[in-house]
C-alpha cells in the first residue's frame, strides 16, 4: 500500500541534478581515488571517474553521491542562498581565532641547561655559566609582561621555555604573580605552561604550580636507553629523573597538568613501539609524535639526525597504527598531531596550532621573548637566529614599542607573501584547509618565505599525514574509525 | 496511575444544567471560604455535601453525578460525569454555548499544551494532528483570555498546532501575554520554522524578552529533498534551516526534532554530521519514535520501520552529536529497544494520558523508568519488546 492519495510520492522530490560547483579543490589520494574539499575543509573521497563526471558533467552522478555533495556544500543548486550562508558561517568559525590575535606568549627564562641533548636547537649554556649573562632579568621580564598585555586576546597563555626554564624559577614566579594581578584588573583569563625537563623540580615549585594551576610540558623520548642517549645528562639519569617527576606532577598538581612530547631523533626511528609503551607505562594518555625540525644547531651539529621525510612518515604510520591498536585493547591514547588535523578535517573548528595556520601562525598565533628581551616571530625563528639568521627577529622589549614589534616590516611582508591560498601549488591543493603556511621554515630551508612546495619537507610531511588520516577514515574498520573520530575536538 | 485527559480535544456532554448565565472560563477551587470578592471568576468544586451555610457568589458550582447532589436555585450549577473526578483546585475549565465542558488547563500536568490553531503550511506524512483549512482564530483568542487565570507557578506550557506561527501577530501577542502573566513559565513552541525566514517576525518575538522560550523545530534529513518529501513542501528544508539560523542570531533557543520513519531512518548519522558541522549551536536534538496516529496511521506502510533496524544508526548519530557537545534526547522509545548506551538519553516523553504498556511490561524491572507506548499508536507495537 502506498501513501494516501492526498500525498505526493518521493518521486516528486528528486535530488536536483542541475548543480553548480561551490569553491572546491581536489587532490589524488591514491591511484584510484581523489579527495575533494570545500573551502571550510569538508571532504569527500570519490573515484577519478566520479570526479570527471562531477566536473565535466559527462555522466550523471547517482543520487546518493549527489545528495552527499549537496549536504557537504561542495555543490549547490545555483539559486538557494542557504549553502552560501552556511559556508560563510563555517568559514567565519574557522578563522574566528584571528580576531584575538596573539594568544600564546613564549618566554625564554634562561639559556642555561643541565642537559646536553645532541638535537638541541639553541645554544644552551652550561650550568656553570654566568647567570647574569644568560638569564632573563626581572627588568626585562617586566617589559615582556607589558608587551604580553598589549595583546588584544582575552585569554592569554604564557609558556616558559629554556634552556631549562626552571633554572630561573624566580623570573617565572615574578611573571606569574604580576600577570595574575593584571589579569584580574583587565578581566583576562590566564593559562601558564612550563616547558621543562623537570630535573630542577622541588616542593616549592610544585606548590607554586599547584596554586596557579600551571601546566607542565616535558620531554620523554622513550625507554631509558633511548631517552638517555637522545638526552644525555651528567650522571646519565635523565630518564629516571623525568619519570619520577612526572609522577610527582600527577599527584601534586593533577593528572591533566602534565603532558609529554617526544622528539624523533635518527635513532628513535627504529623504536616506535618501545616509545609508545613508555608513555603507557607512565600513565600518559597523549603523545605528540614530533619530527626533528631543520632549525638551528639540530642540523648543523650531527648527521645522525638527517633522516628524510619518507623515513619519518614510515615511522609516523607505524606508530599511529600501534597507537590505534593500543586504543582497541582498551587504553585511551591520543596522538596529538593527528588530533589537531582530525579536528580540522571533521569539525567546523580550528585549534589554532601555530605551524598549520594561514595567515602564518608565527607572531599572530604565538610569539616568543628571548632571555635578553629579543622578540621573535616563533620558537623556530629564535633557533634560526642562533645560527645567524635573524630575519624574524621583530625587535627587543627594551628598545621597541609593541607597535614597532608587531608592525615589523619583514614579518608583515612574509605573512602577506605566504598566504597559502595564494601560494603556488597550495592554492590548488585539496589539503589547503587543513594546512598552513610556514614562512620561517621555508626561509630556513629554501631562503624564500613562500618556498617551492615541490621541494618542501613541510609540504611532504603534512600531505603524507593528511593522506594517511583520510585513508584511515575511509578504509578502516568501524572501531578504528570511531577511535580516530573521537580524537577530533569539537 | 492517574488518567488524565487531553486538554483541548476532549468534549463531554454535560449531564445536567440548570441554567447558564454566561460562557466564560472558570478557575476551579475546592475552598468554600474563598474571598468573596474573587468568587465570580471561580467554580467551586463540591466533592462532598456542603455543611453549614451555602457559600454564595461563585461563578459556578460543580457537582459529581455519583454524589447525588441537591442543587441550589438561582445559581450556575453543573453536574459532571464521574470521568471528571480528576479535576482539582487551580484547573481551568470552560463551558461552551452548546453545553460542553472543556478542560483548558490542569495544574498537575506538565507541560500543558495549547493547540492554538489547526492550520498548517506543511503537510507532513506522519502528522499526528492532521491540519485543517479553517478559520480558527477563536482558538488563540480563547487562550489569550484564559492566560490570566492560570496558576503563576505553572512550570511549562507547550504551544502547538497546526503551525502556531501562522497566526503572525496574534502569536506574538500570545507570547507577550504569557510573559506578562506567567513570567517564570517555560514555553516550548512546536513550529516547522519556516516563518522564521522573516527576521522582522523574530525581532518581534525577541522583543518579548522571554528568558525561557524554546522552539522545537523538525529537521528530518540532511538531504533537502528528503526533508521536503516528508513535510510535502518543496523548499521547506531551505526555509527551515534558514529559520533556525535566524532564530539563533536573535539568541532564541532551538531544539531540533527528528521523527524517525522509514524514509529517513538511514539518514540519522549523516544528519548528525550535518548538524555537528552546520548547526552545532542548537540547544538540543531530539530523536523521536513514530506515533502511529493521524496521517502516520494512514501512511503506515510507507512510514513504519522497526526500531531494531535503525538502532545502530541511531547509536552512531547520538555518539556523533554528543561528541560535538550537542545535547541529545531520545523520545518515544521503549528501553528494551535501546542499547544500554542510549538509556541516559531516553526521556519519558509520552504524555501520561497517551501512555500505555504491554502485558510483557508488567514483569519488567524497568517499567517505572520506561516511557511506555502511545495508547494512540494503534496496535503498532515494535518488534523486540521484552521484559528487562
Amino acid at each position: 500500500m502506498a501513501l494516501m492519495k492526498r500525498f505526493k510520492s518521493s518521486d516528486n522530490f528528486p535530488v536536483n541534478s542541475e548543480y553548480k560547483l561551490l569553491p572546491i579543490r581536489f587532490t589524488e589520494l591514491d591511484n584510484e581515488r581523489v579527495v575533494i574539499t570545500n573551502m571550510v575543509g569538508e571532504h569527500i573521497v570519490v573515484s577519478q571517474d566520479s570526479l570527471n563526471s562531477l566536473i565535466t558533467r559527462s555522466k550523471p552522478l547517482d543520487d546518493s553521491l549527489l545528495a552527499e555533495l549537496y549536504s557537504k556544500h561542495i555543490i549547490y543548486d545555483g539559486v538557494s542562498q542557504l549553502p552560501l550562508k552556511l559556508s560563510g558561517l563555517k568559514y567565519r568559525t574557522k578563522i574566528a581565532r584571528l580576531k584575538n590575535f596573539t594568544a600564546l606568549h613564549m618566554v625564554v627564562t634562561t639559556l642555561r641547561c643541565d642537559y646536553t641533548c645532541h638535537y638541541c636547537q639553541v645554544s644552551r649554556q652550561n650550568l656553570s655559566s654566568d647567570n647574569s649573562q644568560f638569564d632573563m632579568t626581572v627588568e626585562t621580564a617586566d617589559k615582556v609582561l607589558n608587551l604580553i598585555f598589549k595583546s588584544p586576546a582575552k585569554a592569554l597563555k604564557i609558556e616558559f621555555q629554556g634552556g631549562e626554564s626552571l633554572l630561573n624559577f624566580d623570573v617565572i614566579k615574578h611573571i606569574v604573580l604580576n600577570a595574575e594581578i593584571r589579569a584580574e584588573t583587565e578581566g583576562r583569563n590566564m593559562q601558564y605552561v612550563i616547558a621543562t625537563n623537570l630535573s630542577p623540580l622541588n616542593d616549592e615549585i610544585l606548590e607554586f604550580c599547584k596554586l596557579y594551576r600551571i601546566y607542565i610540558s616535558t620531554s620523554l623520548d622513550g625507554p631509558f636507553k633511548l631517552h638517555n642517549r637522545n638526552r644525555p645528562r651528567p650522571g646519565n639519569n635523565g630518564h629516571q629523573l623525568t619519570v619520577a617527576a612526572i609522577d610527582k606532577v600527577k599527584s601534586h598538581i593533577g593528572i591533566d597538568h602534565i603532558s609529554a612530547l617526544m622528539t624523533t631523533s635518527g635513532r628513535s626511528l627504529d623504536f616506535s613501539k618501545e616509545i609508545i609503551d613508555e608513555y603507557i607505562k607512565n600513565g600518559l594518555h597523549a603523545i605528540f609524535l614530533r619530527p626533528l625540525s631543520p632549525y638551528g644547531f639540530a642540523v648543523t651539529k650531527g648527521h645522525i639526525n638527517r633522516y628524510d621525510t619518507e623515513k619519518w612518515l614510515d615511522f609516523f604510520k607505524e606508530s599511529l597504527s600501534y597507537i590505534i591498536e593500543v586504543n582497541k585493547q582498551g587504553y585511551p591514547l591520543i596522538e596529538q598531531y593527528s588530533s589537531l588535523i582530525l579536528t580540522k578535517i571533521l569539525t567546523a573548528r580550528d585549534l589554532g596550532y601555530v605551524d598549520l595556520q594561514s595567515p602564518a601562525g608565527a607572531m599572530i598565533s604565538g610569539i616568543i621573548y628571548n632571555y635578553d628581551g629579543d622578540v621573535y616571530a616563533s620558537d623556530e625563528a629564535r633557533m634560526q637566529a642562533e645560527i645567524g639568521h635573524t630575519e624574524f627577529r621583530l625587535g627587543n622589549v627594551n628598545e621597541n614599542t609593541y607597535e614597532e614589534i608587531i608592525g615589523n616590516e619583514f614579518m608583515l611582508d612574509s605573512i602577506e607573501k605566504s598566504f597559502a591560498i595564494s601560494s603556488p601549488q597550495c592554492t590548488d591543493c585539496a589539503f589547503l584547509p587543513y594546512c598552513g603556511s610556514d614562512p620561517v621554515y621555508h626561509l630556513a630551508t629554501q631562503n624564500d618565505v613562500v618556498g617551492n612546495k615541490q621541494l618542501s619537507g613541510f609540504c611532504k610531511k603534512n600531505i603524507g599525514i593528511f593522506k594517511l588520516l583520510i585513508t584511515l577514515l575511509e578504509d578502516s574498520d568501524l572501531h578504528t574509525k570511531r577511535i580516530l573520530k573521537s580524537w577530533a575536538r569539537y | 496511575m492517574a488518567h488524565t485527559i487531553k486538554l483541548t480535544n476532549y468534549n463531554s456532554r454535560l449531564i445536567s444544567v440548570t441554567n447558564i448565565k454566561d460562557t466564560t472560563f472558570y478557575r476551579i477551587t475546592e475552598n468554600n471560604s474563598f474571598p468573596e470578592s474573587l468568587r465570580a471568576n471561580y467554580a467551586l468544586l463540591i466533592k462532598s455535601p456542603i455543611k453549614g451555610e451555602f457559600p454564595e457568589g461563585f461563578g459556578s458550582y460543580l457537582y459529581f453525578e455519583s454524589s447525588k447532589p441537591v442543587l441550589v436555585e438561582g445559581v450556575n450549577s453543573f453536574v459532571l460525569a464521574d470521568d471528571f473526578d480528576y479535576l482539582a483546585t487551580d484547573d481551568v475549565i470552560r463551558f461552551t454555548s452548546n453545553l460542553n465542558l472543556r478542560v483548558i488547563y490542569r495544574r498537575n500536568v506538565s507541560p500543558n499544551y495549547f493547540m492554538v490553531t489547526e492550520q498548517c503550511n506543511s503537510f507532513c506524512l506522519m502528522c499526528s494532528q492532521p491540519p485543517k483549512v479553517v478559520n480558527d482564530l477563536h482558538l488563540v483568542e480563547e487562550y489569550l483570555d484564559v492566560i490570566p487565570l492560570l496558576h503563576r507557578d505553572t512550570p511549562e506550557i507547550g504551544i502547538s498546532g497546526g503551525e502556531p506561527t501562522i497566526l503572525g501577530q496574534k502569536f506574538v501577542e500570545l507570547l507577550e501575554r504569557l510573559y506578562s502573566y506567567l513570567p517564570r513559565t517555560s514555553l516550548h513552541v512546536l513550529s516547522n520554522g519556516k516563518s522564521f525566514v522573516d527576521t522582522g517576525f523574530i525581532a518581534e518575538i525577541a522583543k518579548t524578552k522571554h528568558s525561557d522560550l524554546m522552539f522545537g523545530i523538525p529537521l528530518y534529513s540532511h538531504i533537502e529533498q528528503r526533508h521536503d518529501y516528508i513535510v510535502q513542501d518543496k523548499g521547506a528544508f531551505n526555509k527551515t534551516v534558514e529559520g533556525i539560523l535566524n532564530l539563533k542570531q536573535f539568541n532564541q533557543k532551538v531544539e531540533l526534532r527528528c521523527v524517525i520513519q522509514k524514509p529517513n531512518s538511514g539518514d540519522l548519522v549523516n544528519l548528525a554530521k550535518f548538524i555537528a558541522r552546520n548547526l552545532q549551536f542548537v540547544d538540543q536534538v531530539a530523536f523521536m519514535g513514530l506515533e502511529a496516529t493521524g496521517f502516520a496511521k494512514s501512511n503506515i506502510e510507507e512510514l513504519w520501520v522497526e526500531p531494531e533496524n535503525y538502532m545502530k544508526e541511531l547509536e552512531e548519530a547520538v555518539w556523533q552529536l554528543t561528541k560535538a557537545h550537542v545535547k541529545v534526547k531520545i523520545f518515544n522509545h521503549q528501553l528494551c529497544l535501546l542499547p544500554e548506551s542510549l538509556w541516559r538519553f531516553s526521556v519519558q516523553s509520552i504524555s501520561d494520558w497517551k501512555t500505555s504498556y504491554e502485558n510483557e511490561c508488567n514483569i519488567c524491572s524497568k517499567k517505572a523508568v520506561c516511557g511506555g507506548f502511545f495508547s494512540t499508536s494503534d496496535g503498532k507495537i515494535p518488534n523486540g519488546i521484552k521484559a528487562l
